[in-house]
């Protein structure tokens, strides 16, 4: 379960990304975060994995009150709560495999069981045969499918993905969107910010509208709302 | 094992950084092992000055003690409670003596005998600073001709030690700071090389251990492999000199440096030459890796 309870986010300079915002996300649940530029998608986001802190309100995610995670509980928390990042951060001295196996080495598996998982990964995201291929070789969908094997390698509950299609074409956009929702078949919660209107409009999954730091909708099978 | 492909990984791609702080790292470490085998030679030196008679009276050529007047002599000295060790050399025994140091030398075995040299009595004192003392009971005893006094020499070699070690001190100190900096400024470049890998691991849940420790098995591994180089030619450059100085040296008894030593010198160059490469990757990842 993920709570956000009355959170507040307020920067420096007095301007506010979020205000008293709360919602409640289920575990297993398929839920998109829509919104204008700067309406505060992303810092939902960069909240849940404690890569900024809110100025008041509760975060929780599973039996974690993100005010209470400090230090190496903060990585655990990044690890149980992945991220696909829109200009996708991988590697470009890495081969593929090492890119997703990064996530494994992390977490300290052994080579044996990395190599397993990885192909796994790999195999789930369509792209068995080019383990050994270095991003430079990609397209900007398979890209985005290295970063999603990279998140998943590890067996999160959840996955966050913060405009995952915006550099893509429609096409390939679509395609990442339908393994997100693969992935979501299997118990993982699946978050995800985005401006793709067609797509939030196709896959009829729970859709939170933000605008200027607050959420003005929330409905299930919901509609993209600017 | 994944931590050292990691390391070698990282090193690989900055050749030029390692190479200088395994150069700076080797400079210092070959200091500490000239200063290391200096210090020994020096403290052989003194401990063969120290063992060697301190204060020697000789008495007229050709004259033997009595029994009893050595006794006496021996009894003042001791009754001080300063006196280390006692011996009395007869002529005969000089003659012996002296036969033995010129055995190889014909003409001079046949100028001298017992008749022309002198009876000795050698002391050495508890103390450098008793010497004085010894020495002036030693003086006023009849038929004392000359006597040689060594206090100047050892006083001499030990201040000549004491410099060594407070220079060597000096430079040790300056150049271990300055290799510390050197690997500090080199994991500082590494960590900056690095820097958008870093901010993925830490994005992908990676812990401050996790990041920091190929940047101090670098370090570490830079101090090892410089202990191991200095260690190295500091052998060579002795293996080198030993001839000449052993030629120096003459009688007094250093050379060959045992090996057990060297070994010892070994380890404790290869645990300074770590420990510096540890401190160096834990200040650089704590200056450089602020979360």
């Amino acid at each position: 379960m993920i709570v956000f309870q009355q959170v507040t986010k307020e920067f420096n300079d007095g301007g506010r990304a979020l205000s008293e915002v709360s919602f409640q996300i289920k575990p297993g649940e398929f839920v998109f975060f829509t919104g204008s530029s700067g309406a505060g998608k992303t810092t939902i986001m960069k909240l849940l994995r404690k890569e900024s802190v809110p100025s008041s309100g509760t975060i929780l995610v599973g039996d974690m009150d993100l005010s209470q995670v400090e230090g190496e509980q903060i990585s655990d928390l990044r690890r149980d709560v992945a991220v696909c990042f829109q200009d996708f951060k991988l590697l470009s001295d890495r081969t593929v495999f090492e890119n997703v196996a990064l996530s494994l080495e992390i977490d300290g598996l052994e080579e044996d069981e990395v190599k397993e998982k990885v192909m796994e990964a790999l195999r789930s995201v369509g792209l068995k045969k080019k383990d050994k291929f270095f991003p430079i070789q990609l397209s900007g969908g398979e890209l985005q499918r290295v970063g999603i094997a990279r998140a998943i390698v590890s067996k999160p509950s959840v996955l966050i993905a913060d405009e995952p299609t915006g550099n893509l074409d429609p096409k390939s956009g679509f395609d990442i969107f339908k393994l997100f929702k693969e992935i979501n078949l299997t118990g993982t919660t699946v978050l995800v910010a985005t401006h793709d209107s067609n797509v939030v409009d196709k896959f009829k999954e729970r859709v939170i509208v933000i605008k200027k730091g607050k959420v003005i909708n929330d409905s299930k099978k919901g509609k993209y709302q600017s | 094992m994944k931590f050292f492909d990691r390391t070698t990984k990282l090193m690989k791609r900055s050749p030029f950084q390692v190479l200088a702080a395994v150069m700076a790292t080797t400079m210092t470490l070959l200091v500490i092992s000239v200063f290391s085998l200096l210090s020994f030679g020096s403290i052989k030196i003194l401990q063969y000055f120290e063992a060697a008679p301190q204060v020697i009276a000789f008495f007229k050529p050709g004259e033997d003690l009595e029994d009893s007047q050595i006794s006496n002599i021996r009894a003042q000295l001791e009754k001080t409670g300063k006196l280390n060790d006692f011996r009395y050399v007869s002529t005969r025994e000089a003659e012996a003596i002296y036969k033995d140091k010129n055995k190889d030398n014909p003409l001079l075995l046949e100028l001298v005998d017992y008749n022309i040299l002198p009876a000795s009595i050698e002391i050495s004192a508890l103390e450098l600073s008793d010497l004085s003392e010894l020495n002036s009971i030693l003086s006023v005893q009849e038929g004392v001709d000359d006597v040689v006094f060594y206090e100047d020499v050892i006083a001499s070699l030990s201040n000549w030690i004491n410099s060594v070690k407070g220079l060597g001190l000096g430079v040790i100190i300056y150049l271990t700071l300055e290799s510390i900096l050197v690997i500090l400024v080199v994991t500082g470049m590494q960590i900056a090389i690095k820097r958008d890998e870093i901010e993925i691991q830490r994005l992908l849940g990676a812990t401050r251990r996790f990041i920091i420790k190929p940047f101090i098995i670098s370090g570490v591994i830079y101090g090892l492999v410089s202990s191991f180089i200095a260690w190295f030619i500091s052998y060579l450059l002795l293996l080198y000199s030993t001839p000449f100085i052993a030629n120096w040296l003459q009688d007094i008894p250093i050379l060959p440096v045992p090996f057990l030593f060297m070994l010892a010198l070994l380890g404790g160059e290869l645990l300074f030459g770590g420990l510096i490469g540890a401190v160096s990757g834990l200040i650089a990842t704590r200056r450089f890796l602020k979360e």
